[in-house]
Order: structure tokens, then C-alpha cells, then sequence
């Protein structure tokens, strides 16, 4: 389903031509002169700085793990980063209406909703299952997975200083509905001949204020059982974001414009809040009889083990607690240059930076031409480098009577998993969709 | 148009699609985890006693016979035994005057102390802290008191006489009234060849006067002297008996894991006066019989280098020794095991320390850990 959505975007990318549209720059606006509505937009961002390629190998005419014994070592922990990382958003563009004020600003309400998750995990990890036990010790503290819910009600104002400059600004509430965060500060695992030693100290914190985790005999969190009715979508933080930009035009035919966007966070209050915290020692089973040596008891001493083990892994309940969470920023620049001999045709220049609280920062460059016919349709084309290596991108937008329909997406060219569209290599991949009504 | 714009994106995303990848052929589940070397600590196994060891081996049925265990568990040869005796009738009847007090000579009485510590010297079993105590039985209501001369000599051989092993003086001794065994000398020889007969010389008696009027009865007692014989075990220098001890139900189903090298160490402490060789390490897997039954036979396919030897210690003051196991698969790899056969030889203790033996003496197997080289191999996760 998820290929069809591409093709038949691809498809309309390079079947239509239509007017460009920037929605991230809120200066942009500045430049409209009418209001318009917009419904629906979605954008998915998919991010990995490992792909698929990093842990499947094709092996004669099937596929082997990384963990197959036909892959060395080198082969596979060679394909890893430190910290392997895996990340998904998805913006959704409730509504938004744009309306030209009795001055020279332009306003805008926006009201949408974003979700957010990711896992990171440590290389350590994966050489530990593929090598042994052979390097400790080991540091996993950068494991970490969480997943966001939160809605947005925004505010826009952009204005043209003069004929060639304008700045904008957008103030968002941010209503936190749902989080779930598993951050480890400490997770240390040494592994001699004589001990195992793990040294953890981890928060587990889940969000949801009416319904409750209950917990067990030992005060641990027991996430099967629940207690309390939930409220889907009720706020469990609040926060405030930013974004600003400009757009500069210094002479005819050239345009520069630059926008820091989502400046801010979350405060979340995360009512069923756990921390694991503690270290363990294991030796082995000690003072084993001889008459212990069978299958069973040893068996029955092993799962004593176990539940030591457990004892310092599984979160216990605390206190319901509040955490700042700033969410993902970016920061985007654009450079774009009409041909003197074709005033439809621009040569761009980009670039974006995106930063994370909980996992490495994700950039790229890129250049591209673009075939702008205002009123009818836009079409760009970029290609570039980045964080995860080769990215090209598409965009495109057609405008009919008083509605335009305008799409982008972006990728890598490293291939991908047949039918499955699961990328093979480090990927960005950015899929955008909306629809506007100028209101004329 | 439509069809056109399908027809040229088609190729662009076929492009990207990497058929080497097509998960629709399968992906192997075959997953070889550790593939370098996993290092698992497995514990302490202990204390295992010197009891349990010789359970199976023969050797404890062998010398049950023979020996027991004193109330500390250490094995001794005891023996208790009349030298001399005669009822005070006797002597008042032999005295010219039984109202006056009296030395009465006895002379020389001998007595051979049958024990088998001889059968266990030939089997290589040494005696060692051989005590002799010889007491002296009082039967009047007066004190009495005994000198003589008690010597303990070895065994004659065919061709070589008998030695004297300890020859002591005792001198008027007091036997308390009415002592059933009044101490009257201990001798004490830490390790030398066996009593193997107690003598007595210018045995002496120095009686009361009128033995029998104070207590008309009295002259049916008995007036004696015996010993109590006692001797710790130990090994002998020549000693050497090989034995196995079995491991059993361990039930480890390795098979299925594909392993090929595993190396198993342990700090072995040691408080048994026992120096223990490995010999071998036989690997058991089980083996289903024609009657529908399962036993344990040696696996033949695995090469297993034991360790080196095991030095003996004394309780209270083990030795340590490290132990390494390595067992390898000759061929293929390590099937499932049901149990494992350490084959030892025991052997004389060697160095300083008490060296007897006892049945609650131990062996530690400390900081048992493993370590699994070339992988562990699964089917599915």
C-alpha cells in the first residue's frame, strides 16, 4: 500500500507541473496577497542512520542474518554505527486558514497534530550477540526508545519590512496527549570469566494520567494490569514552540530564505513514572551440591537468578513526575535563482539541520532546479549529500480553479527491500501531501 | 497521460529495489551467536566430601571392615585389649601376711595386638599418630599402684626380627579405689610401623595391706591392666588407586546449540590429604537400549584434556589448584550430554600437614566458569 502511495506520487510528480508552496517559512506568507485554507497536509519523516542492508545478507538465494555464521564479524558490526538509530514522525495538518490583514501582515491559525518515535540502540549490543562476551566491558547507556503524541494550535504573522524583505513568525501550544520514554543514564555491563556485573539506572515513564499501571507485590510496575478508565487525548503536558524566518529578495530574480522552526518543548507530567536502578553481581549458582546436579534444580536456581536479575531491571513505581522534553528543531536555509533567460526557471540551493534531545542530529544539501508557472504549476527537482549520504528529492504542486494540491518526497537512492519498501541503506526519507484553497 | 507518467516513474522505484533482498525467498533462521567466545561464570560446586567420593569406588567397602569413624569423622584402627589379670583372692591367698602392705611381682606379660593394620599397610594405607594407653583395673576400696616397664614392638618378619617400637617405665602409679580404668602410661608414636605386641616387664603390684577385710567381696575382683590401641589413617607413599566419579542426570542438551569447544575451569580447593591426578574426562550421552531404556555411555567423539593434578591439603588448611577442562569436538560437534566421568588416581599427600584421613573431609570446586569458543548455534529466536 505504502509503494502505491509512492507511485502514483511519483507519478503525478512528473506528470504535473504546479506552483510551488513552502510551509515550513512562515516570512513566506508575507508575500500572499489572499487568504487561503488548508486540510489535511500530512507529512511522514522517516529517518535511519542504518538500513536494512546492516543486518540482512543475501547469502546464494535466500537471505542470512547478521548473526548467520556465513557473515564475519567485520561484515556485520563493520555495517553498524555506535548508536543505531531508528526514527518516524508524522505531522498532520488539521486545518489552517491564512488571512490577509487590514495592514501588510499576513495572519495564520493553524490547528494539527504530530507523532513522533524512535529507538536507538547501541552497536554494543549487536557485537555482544555476534562476538561474545570477549570486549567488556560493555557501555549500552545510549539504548533509548520513545514515542510522542502531541497536538498543535498555532499563530502566524508575517510581514513584508520592504519590497524585498520579510520576516515571520509563528507561536505554537503545544498539548502534550501521550509519551512514553525509556531513557538508560547508566547501563554498564562487564563480563569477566568470574562475574557478570550490570549497572543500570534507567527511567521508564508513560504518560496518561487517568489510567493508571498497577504494580505488583515488590512495587514494580506491572504493565498488565491497569487500573482507572482512559481518557484518549487528554493532556498529560503542555508547551510552547517557536518558529521564525525571513525571506530576503536583494535584487531581481534572486531570493534567499531562512527559518528556525519548533524551538521549544514539552513539559510532560508522566503519572506512571519507573526507574530501574541498581547493579547485580551474577557468580554463577553457588554452593551447588552434588545432589543438585540435575537439570531440574539447576534449572530451579537458574530462575531464582533470573528473578534477581529482574528484581534490578524491572521499573519500580515512583512518584508521578514532571520532564521537559524540547521537540525536534530544524533549521532551514534556501537560496533560489531565476534564469534571466527564463523567468520560470530557478536554480535552488538548500540546506537542513535538524536536531534531537534523544538521538544524533540529521543534515543535508542540496541543489536542484525548479519550473515555477504561477497559477498553473511548479515542479523541482534536488539532489545532495547528507547525514545518511546521497538524497534526491521531488516536489511539485498543480493548482485548478481556486484549490492546489502540492507534494514532495525525498529519499536516498541505496535501494530498497522489494515489495517492502524497507530502505537497504542510512535513509532519509520525507513524504509531504496537502491540499489549499486560495481564497480569491 | 496517467498510464505514460506510471510507465516512467516504474522504472525509477524498480531501480531502487534490490532483488538480492527479496524477502519473499526466505530469510534463514539460522542465528550463530557468540561466534568468537562467550564466557559464563557457572559457580561453585561444594563441598563435596571424601565420603561421597569413595561412595561407588569400592574402596570404602573395602576398608569398613577394618576401620571406623571417630567422633571428628577421621578413619582409626581401635583396639582394647586385657594384658594381665588375676582376682584379688589370688594374691591375698598367695601373701604371707595379707595384713601388710605388699609389692607384688608379677614379672612379664605379653600380648599381641590384633589388629589388621598389617592388611591395611599391605593394601598402602599407612598408620600414623599410633597411640597406646595402658590403664590398670582396681577393684578394692583402696588405692593401689603399679610400676613396670611396657615396651610395643613391630611385627617378625620372615627374615627380620621384630623392633622395638617404644619401650617406657612406669613407677608405682596410683590406681584410684575401684577404677575401672585407671591411665597408667600413653604412648604416642606419630608414624612408624605398627604395634603389633605389647609387652610388660617387672610388672609390679603395690597392694594394701588386709585386701579382703575391708570388703570381703572384693576377692572375687579382678585385678588388671590392659590397653586401648588407636591409630589414624593415612596414605602410604606407595598408595595409588584410580577411580571415577560420575556426574550424572546433568542432562545438558548441547546438541542442538552446534557447539564445538567448550573450557571449563575451576580453582579446585583441596582439604582431602588425598593428591588427585585427572586421568581422563569421559563425556556420557545417553543411549537408548534395545528394552526401550536409556544408560550412559562414553561419547568417543569428543576429545577431552583434563587438567594436571589436584594437591592434597588437610582440613582446615586446603590447597587451591586450578582446573582446566577443554572439550572438543573431533568431529562435527558436541551432542547433548547426559553426564560427565572424571577418572582420577589418588595418591599419597605430598608436602607438610596433617594427613589423616576423614570421611567429612572436602572438595571445593570454586569460580566454576565456562567458556564456549566457535559459537552457539540456534534455530529461530
Amino acid at each position: 500500500m505504502k509503494k502505491m502511495v509512492v507511485l502514483s506520487f511519483v507519478a503525478f510528480a512528473f506528470g504535473t507541473g504546479a506552483l510551488a508552496q513552502s510551509i515550513d517559512n512562515p516570512a513566506e506568507n508575507a508575500s500572499l496577497d489572499n487568504g487561503f485554507v488548508r486540510v489535511g497536509e500530512i507529512q511522514s519523516i522517516g529517518r535511519n542512520n542504518v538500513g536494512a542492508a546492516s543486518f540482512l545478507f543475501p547469502s546464494g538465494d535466500k537471505l542470512v542474518t547478521g548473526l548467520h555464521s556465513s557473515i564475519s564479524n567485520e561484515e556485520f558490526l563493520g555495517g553498524l554505527k555506535s548508536v543505531n538509530s531508528l526514527y518516524s514522525q508524522m505531522d498532520y495538518n488539521l486545518v489552517s486558514y491564512g488571512w490577509k490583514g487590514r495592514t501588510r501582515g499576513f495572519h495564520t491559525l493553524e490547528v494539527g497534530a504530530k507523532v513522533n518515535y524512535g529507538l536507538s540502540v547501541p552497536e554494543e549490543i549487536f557485537q555482544i550477540l555476534k562476538t561474545g562476551t570477549a570486549h567488556s566491558p560493555y557501555d549500552l547507556s545510549s539504548l533509548r526508545a520513545f514515542g510522542n503524541v502531541y497536538g498543535e494550535i498555532a499563530y502566524g504573522y508575517s510581514l513584508p519590512l520592504s519590497d524585498n524583505f520579510s520576516i515571520g513568525g509563528r507561536a505554537k501550544l503545544l498539548v502534550g496527549l501521550n509519551s512514553v520514554d525509556v531513557i538508560t543514564r547508566r547501563f554498564n555491563l562487564t563480563t569477566t570469566e568470574e562475574q557478570y556485573i550490570l549497572n543500570l539506572d534507567a527511567d521508564i515513564d508513560l504518560t496518561n494520567r487517568n489510567k493508571n499501571v498497577g504494580t505488583d507485590g515488590n512495587g514494580c510496575l506491572d504493565y498488565t494490569s491497569f487500573s482507572g478508565k482512559g481518557k484518549l487525548g487528554a493532556p498529560t503536558g503542555g508547551g510552547i514552540a517557536l518558529d521564525l524566518g525571513l525571506v530576503w529578495k536583494p535584487f531581481d530574480g534572486f531570493s534567499l530564505s531562512a527559518s528556525v522552526l519548533d524551538l521549544g518543548g514539552i513539559l510532560w507530567y508522566y503519572g506512571n513514572a519507573g526507574t530501574s536502578s541498581g547493579s547485580y553481581t551474577f557468580e554463577g549458582l553457588k554452593d551447588l551440591t552434588t545432589e543438585e546436579m540435575e537439570q531440574d534444580k539447576i534449572r530451579t536456581k537458574l530462575k531464582e537468578k533470573g528473578e534477581d536479575v529482574l528484581a534490578v531491571m524491572k521499573p519500580k513505581a515512583v512518584d508521578g513526575r514532571f520532564k521537559y522534553k524540547a521537540i525536534p528543531s530544524s533549521a532551514n536555509m534556501k537560496a533560489s535563482y531565476a534564469m534571466p533567460f527564463w523567468k520560470n526557471l530557478f536554480l535552488d540551493v538548500s540546506g537542513l539541520y535538524t536536531g534531537y534531545s534523544f538521538c544524533a542530529p540529521y543534515w543535508e544539501a542540496r541543489g536542484g532546479m525548479s519550473l515555477d508557472f504561477p497559477g498553473f504549476a511548479h515542479l523541482g527537482l534536488s539532489a545532495g549529500g547528507g547525514a545518511y549520504g546521497f538524497v534526491y528529492r521531488v516536489n511539485g504542486s498543480a493548482e485548478f480553479q481556486s484549490f492546489r494540491l502540492y507534494a514532495a518526497y525525498e529519499n536516498g537512492i541505496a535501494g530498497v527491500i522489494p515489495y517492502e519498501d524497507i530502505p537497504l541503506k542510512a535513509n532519509n526519507k520525507t513524504l509531504l501531501i496537502g491540499l489549499i484553497y486560495l481564497i480569491k | 497521460m496517467k498510464k505514460c507518467s506510471i510507465l516512467i516513474a516504474l522504472p525509477l522505484l524498480w531501480s531502487c529495489a534490490n532483488m538480492d533482498y527479496d524477502i519473499s525467498k526466505g530469510i534463514d533462521n539460522e542465528y550463530t551467536l557468540f561466534s568468537d567466545e562467550i564466557s559464563v561464570p557457572v559457580g561453585d560446586i561444594g563441598p563435596v566430601s571424601l565420603g561421597i567420593l569413595l561412595d561407588g569406588t569400592g574402596f570404602r567397602e573395602t576398608i569398613n571392615e577394618y576401620v571406623k569413624e571417630d567422633e571428628d569423622g577421621f578413619l582409626v584402627v581401635e583396639k582394647e585389649d586385657n594384658v594381665y589379670q588375676n582376682f584379688v583372692m589370688f594374691f591375698s591367698m598367695m601373701l604371707p601376711d595379707p595384713s601388710l602392705p605388699v609389692d607384688f611381682p608379677v614379672g612379664s606379660c605379653s600380648k599381641s595386638i590384633e589388629t589388621m593394620a598389617s592388611a591395611l599397610t599391605d593394601i598402602g594405607v599407612s598408620l600414623t599418630r599410633q597411640s597406646l594407653s595402658l590403664y590398670g583395673t582396681n577393684p578394692l576400696t583402696e588405692d593401689i599402684s603399679i610400676s613396670g616397664k611396657l615396651s610395643l614392638m613391630s611385627e617378625a618378619g620372615d627374615e627380620t626380627p621384630a623392633i622395638v617400637l617404644a619401650s617406657e617405665e612406669f613407677s608405682q602409679v596410683p590406681v584410684s579405689a575401684e577404677a575401672q580404668k585407671g591411665d597408667l602410661l600413653q604412648v604416642v608414636r606419630p608414624n612408624e610401623k605398627a604395634f603389633y605386641e605389647c609387652e610388660l616387664e617387672n610388672l609390679m603390684l603395690h597392694l594394701p595391706g588386709s585386701l579382703m577385710e575391708k570388703d570381703p567381696l572384693s576377692g572375687l575382683g579382678v585385678i588388671s591392666l590392659g590397653y586401648q590401641y588407636k591409630s589414624y589413617l593415612s596414605l602410604g607413599n606407595d598408595f595409588s588407586l584410580p577411580f571415577s566419579f560420575t556426574i550424572d542426570n546433568i542432562n545438558l542438551q548441547l546438541g542442538q546449540y552446534k557447539v564445538k569447544e567448550a573450557t571449563i575451569c575451576t580453582d579446585v580447593s583441596n582439604e582431602i590429604p588425598f593428591t588427585l591426578t585427572v586421568d581422563s574426562v569421559e563425556m556420557l550421552v545417553a543411549k537408548t537400549l534395545e528394552d526401550g531404556t536409556t544408560a550412559s555411555e562414553v561419547y568417543e567423539n569428543v576429545g577431552i584434556t583434563p587438567g594436571l593434578v589436584i594437591a592434597s591439603g588437610s582440613k582446615g588448611h586446603p590447597t587451591l589448584s586450578p582446573l582446566e577442562i577443554v572439550i572438543g569436538a573431533r568431529e562435527g560437534t558436541i551432542p547433548d550430554i547426559s553426564g560427565l566421568r572424571i577418572n582420577f588416581t589418588i595418591g599419597p599427600p605430598t608436602g607438610e600437614g596433617d594427613t589423616r584421613i576423614g570421611l567429612n573431609q572436602n572438595v571445593f570446586f570454586n569460580n566454576l566458569r565456562a567458556t564456549v569458543s566457535g559459537g552457539i548455534t540456534i534455530q529461530g529466536l
